[in-house]
C-alpha cells in the first residue's frame, strides 16, 4: 500500500544510556540495530520492543548495512567489522575482522549482498566477501578520508566520497579496471578554514537511488550553513538537486525510499530534524523537529517504517541516546 | 622560601647562576671556557589545546572517554592514547604531568598565563624569560625565536618579554622562511650598508644623552641580531637536510617547522618554540585529534631522537604543552571544548627525570585527584630545570619582580 511521505507516526522509542549514531534494520526486518558512544549494539525487536545489547565491538559503532538475506554488518573506530547473522532469534555473531588500522568511516554492500567494501580514515578503501570476510581487494588508497561509498546495483561501479580540504570529492570507479570513470567536486559542502588548515565540513554520507541514477551526499554548505544534501547524476555528474534545511548544521544521513522520495536527517548543536523530500522539488515535504540531533536514520525492507537515532543531552552535550521507529501513514 | 640574595640580574649574573656559581664577581673568562654546554629550551606548543583524554590522560571505555584504545608503553604499567603509538615507545624518555590545573578555558587568556607562568600582565613568557635569564656575553644571534605557519588565529603570539624589553622579545618565523627583511635589497651594496648602520648608531647616541638607556639598547640589539641572522641565512635553508630527513620529520608545516628549530639550537639559540596548529577540535574531535597527533607523534619522536643523537638533549629541555585540555564531555558535533581544570603537558631532556608519570585525574577524567599542578608550578620547574634559580627576582628599571610566581614552586617528582 503506498504511503504518504508528509504522515509519519512515532511507533517505539527507546532511550539509551550513550549517544547514538548509526541504525539498520535487519533483512527480515524483525530487528533495528544501532550504535553510538560506546562499544555495544543495540538490538530491538520491532514487534516486541524487546531491547537488548549484542557485545563485539571495541570502541564506538559508527556505521551498519544490510548485507543479503540474513546479514547486518557493523564497523567501528578502530576499524574493526562484525557480521551478525539476523536469521534467528536474535542477531548472532557469524565472524568479526580487522578490517582497518584505522576508523572505518564508511560501509556499502553490493545490491546482491555478496560483497561489501569499507573506507577508513586514512583513505584506504577495500573489497570484502559478505559470507565470510574475506578481502577479495585492495580496492584504492586516496589521500583523503573516505566518508561515504556505494556499491552500482550494476555490479560494475562503487563510488567514494572523501573528505579533502575544500574540494570534498565524490569518484565513480569501474571496479575491474580499477580507473576513475568520473570525478565530481563537490565545494559546497566544504567548511574548510585556513586558519585551522582543517576541513570542517565535507562530505558524511553517500548513498544512491534504488535504481543508482543518482547519487546523493550529505553534510552542511560551508562552515556554518544549513544541512545539506546534494543530488547528482550518476552518469554525468550534473547536479540534479540540492535539499537544503533550514537548520544550521550537518544532514548525517540521506536515504530514497522505493517509491522514489528521499528522507534525510540533520541536527544542530542542540536539536535535530527529519526531513521528507521529492528529489524534483527544493522544498521539503514534511519536516519533524526532534529534541536532539537526528545522527542516523534506516528505511525498514518493507517501506513502512523508518528508524532515526538521536543523541539527547542539555545543551551541546549530549549524554543519552535515543532510538525511535516511526510508521508512514497512507 | 624565596632567595634574598640577588639584587639583580645582569647577564653576567644570570650565566654565574646557571653555571652554578656564587655571584657575577665569581664569574672569570676561563669559568666560562671550562662550562658545561648552554642549556637551552625548546617549546612545541599545541595551540588551541590537545586532547588530553587522546593523548597522555585516556580513559577508555568511561562515559567521556571517547572511541579510541589505550596502549601499552616503554613504562611499565603506562598507558597513553593509540593515536601516539611511536610516543608510547619512549615514554621511559619523558615526564608526563596529568594534574594540571590552569582553570583557564579560554585561548588568550591560557597562551599567555601558561607562558608567563602567572595570570597577572606585563610579565615575560617563558621564551622571553629564558633568553633573558640564559643569556652569555657574545650573544648575536636572538635569544628567542617562534616557528610557525602563517595565517594563525590571533592568540597564538599572545605575550612576549613584557618588562624585559624589546631586545628579548620572540623572534617570529613564519612559514620557515627568515625574518622579513633579513636579505639585503638589491642595490645596497655592504657600504651604504655600513654608512647607513653608522648613521643610525650615531643617531642612537645622541638620542642616548637624554633618553634612558633601556629601549635604546633594545633597539640596537634587534639590529644587531638582524645583522647577525644575515649572516647565518644558511640556518633556514632546509634544502641542506637530506630528503630522507625531511620525510622523516614529516612534510607538514610542525614537520618542517621541528627540524628547522633543531638547527636553530644547534646554532646556539637559547630558545625556540615551535607552534603547532590547530588542535581547537570543537567539532569532529576525533578525526581532527586524529591527523594531529599522526603529524605530532612522528614528528617529536624524530626530534627527540635526533637530539639525542647529537647530545643536544642534555643540555636541552623539551617542553610539550599547550594553552589549556579539552572537556571531557563531548559535544554534539563531535568536539571537546575548552578545560582547564585537569588536563596534561609534557617534558623530556635537560633537568627533567625520565620515566615519570605526575599526578592523576579522576575516573571520567574531570578534575585533578592528586598532585595537582598549576601553571606557576610548572614554570618553576621548566627554570629550574634549566639550572635558573626561579625563586630570583628582576630587578629592572628600579623594579623588583620575581622571575617565577612566589606563591608557586618547581614540581620536584619530575626534576632529575
Amino acid at each position: 500500500m503506498p504511503v504518504s511521505p508528509a504522515k509519519s507516526k512515532l511507533l517505539i522509542e527507546h532511550k539509551h544510556d550513550v549517544p547514538l549514531m548509526s541504525c539498520v534494520f535487519s533483512p527480515n526486518g524483525r530487528h533495528l540495530l544501532a550504535g553510538g558512544r560506546d562499544s555495544g549494539v543495540v538490538c530491538i525487536e520491532v514487534a516486541s520492543g524487546k531491547k537488548t545489547l549484542l557485545a563485539g565491538h571495541e570502541s564506538w559503532v559508527g556505521e551498519m548495512a544490510r548485507a543479503g538475506d540474513d546479514l547486518v554488518l557493523t564497523s567501528d573506530y578502530t576499524g574493526c567489522v562484525i557480521a551478525w547473522d539476523c536469521s534467528g532469534e536474535l542477531p548472532a555473531l557469524r565472524w568479526k575482522l580487522p578490517a582497518h588500522p584505522s576508523t572505518v568511516r564508511a560501509l556499502a554492500v553490493s545490491a546482491d549482498g555478496r560483497t561489501f567494501a569499507t573506507g577508513d580514515r586514512d583513505g584506504n578503501v577495500r573489497l570484502w566477501q559478505s559470507g565470510d570476510g574475506k578481502m577479495m581487494r585492495e580496492f584504492i588508497k586516496n589521500e583523503h578520508p573516505i566518508y561515504g561509498l556505494a556499491l552500482h546495483p550494476d555490479g560494475k561501479r562503487i563510488i567514494t566520497a572523501d573528505r579533502r580540504p575544500q574540494k570534498p570529492t565524490i569518484q565513480v570507479w569501474d571496479i575491474s579496471s580499477g580507473k576513475e570513470l568520473l570525478k565530481i567536486e563537490v565545494p559546497e559542502l566544504s567548511g574548510y578554514r585556513r586558519v585551522e588548515d582543517i576541513e570542517w565540513g565535507g562530505i558524511r554520507s553517500l548513498t544512491l537511488s534504488p535504481d543508482g541514477s543518482l547519487i546523493l551526499v550529505s553534510g552542511r554548505a560551508g562552515y556554518d550553513g544549513p544541512a545539506t544534501t546534494l543530488i547528482y547524476e550518476t552518469t554525468s555528474g550534473k547536479l540534479h538537486r540540492k535539499l537544503s534545511s533550514t537548520l544550521k548544521g550537518f544532514c548525517y544521513s540521506a536515504r530514497c525510499h522505493r517509491d522514489g522520495w528521499v528522507m534525510t536527517a540533520s541536527g544542530e548543536l542542540a536539536k535535530g530534524e527529519f526531513r521528507a523530500w521529492k528529489t524534483d522539488q527544493d522544498q521539503s515535504l514534511a519536516d519533524t523537529a526532534t529534541a536532539g540531533p537526528c545522527t542516523a536514520l534506516d528505511i525498514h525492507p518493507d517501506s513502512s517504517r523508518f528508524a532515526i537515532t538521536q543523541a539527547i543531552g542539555k545543551g551541546s552535550y549530549p549524554e543519552t541516546g535515543v532510538l525511535a521507529i516511526y510508521e508512514w501513514q497512507a | 622560601m624565596r632567595h634574598s640574595t640577588i639584587a639583580s640580574i645582569t647577564r653576567r649574573e644570570a650565566i654565574a647562576r646557571t653555571l652554578g656559581l656564587a655571584g657575577a664577581a665569581a664569574m672569570a673568562p676561563s669559568a666560562l671556557a671550562t662550562s658545561p654546554h648552554r642549556k637551552q629550551l625548546l617549546v612545541l606548543f599545541l595551540s588551541g589545546g590537545a586532547s588530553q583524554l587522546e593523548t597522555w590522560d585516556p580513559k577508555p571505555g568511561t562515559k567521556f572517554g571517547g572511541p579510541f584504545r589505550a596502549i601499552n608503553t616503554s613504562l611499565d604499567g603506562v598507558r597513553i592514547g593509540e593515536l601516539l603509538p611511536r610516543t608510547a615507545k619512549i615514554m621511559h624518555r619523558l615526564a608526563v604531568v596529568r594534574s594540571v590545573n590552569s582553570n583557564l578555558p579560554d585561548h588568550e587568556k591560557g597562551h599567555y598565563a601558561i607562558q608567563a607562568g602567572r595570570l597577572a600582565p606585563g610579565y615575560p613568557v617563558l621564551g622571553s624569560a629564558v633568553a633573558k635569564l640564559l643569556e652569555q656575553p657574545g650573544d648575536i644571534l636572538p635569544g628567542y625565536i617562534t616557528l610557525r605557519r602563517d595565517g594563525p588565529k590571533a592568540y597564538t603570539d599572545t605575550g612576549d618579554a613584557g618588562f624585559l624589553g624589546a631586545k628579548y622579545e620572540g623572534v617570529r618565523v613564519i612559514n620557515g622562511l627568515p625574518p622579513d627583511n633579513l636579505i639585503v635589497p638589491a642595490g645596497i651594496n655592504a657600504a651604504a650598508l655600513q654608512t647607513r648602520d653608522a648613521a643610525r648608531r650615531a643617531a642612537d647616541e645622541r638620542f642616548l644623552r637624554t633618553h634612558a638607556r633601556s629601549p635604546i639598547n633594545g633597539y640596537g640589539t634587534t639590529f644587531d641580531q638582524a645583522s647577525a641572522l644575515m649572516q647565518r641565512r644558511e640556518i633556514f635553508d632546509l634544502k641542506a637536510e637530506s630528503p630522507k630527513d625531511v620525510e622523516r620529520y614529516g612534510r607538514h608545516d610542525f614537520g618542517q617547522n621541528c627540524m628547522l628549530a633543531r638547527r636553530l639550537l644547534e646554532a646556539g639559540v637559547p630558545c625556540v618554540r615551535v607552534v603547532h596548529f590547530d588542535w581547537d577540535a570543537h567539532q569532529d574531535n576525533f578525526y581532527w585529534h586524529q591527523m594531529r597527533c599522526a603529524e605530532f607523534d612522528r614528528t617529536f619522536v624524530t626530534l627527540l631522537d635526533d637530539l639525542e643523537q647529537r647530545g643536544m638533549l642534555e643540555h636541552t629541555l623539551v617542553v610539550v604543552t599547550g594553552e589549556m585540555g579539552r572537556t571531557p564531555q563531548i559535544n554534539n558535533f563531535g568536539g571537546r571544548d575548552h578545560w582547564g581544570r585537569a588536563w596534561s603537558m609534557a617534558m623530556a631532556g635537560c633537568g627533567i627525570k625520565q620515566g615519570v608519570v605526575h599526578g592523576m585525574t579522576n575516573d571520567l577524567g574531570t578534575e585533578v585527584k592528586e598532585d595537582e599542578v598549576g601553571i606557576g608550578d610548572l614554570f618553576h620547574t621548566y627554570l629550574t630545570a634549566l639550572g635558573i634559580d626561579s625563586s630570583a627576582d628582576y630587578h629592572l628599571n628600579g623594579q623588583t619582580n620575581p622571575v617565577a610566581d612566589p606563591a608557586a614552586g618547581p614540581i620536584k617528582a619530575v626534576l632529575a
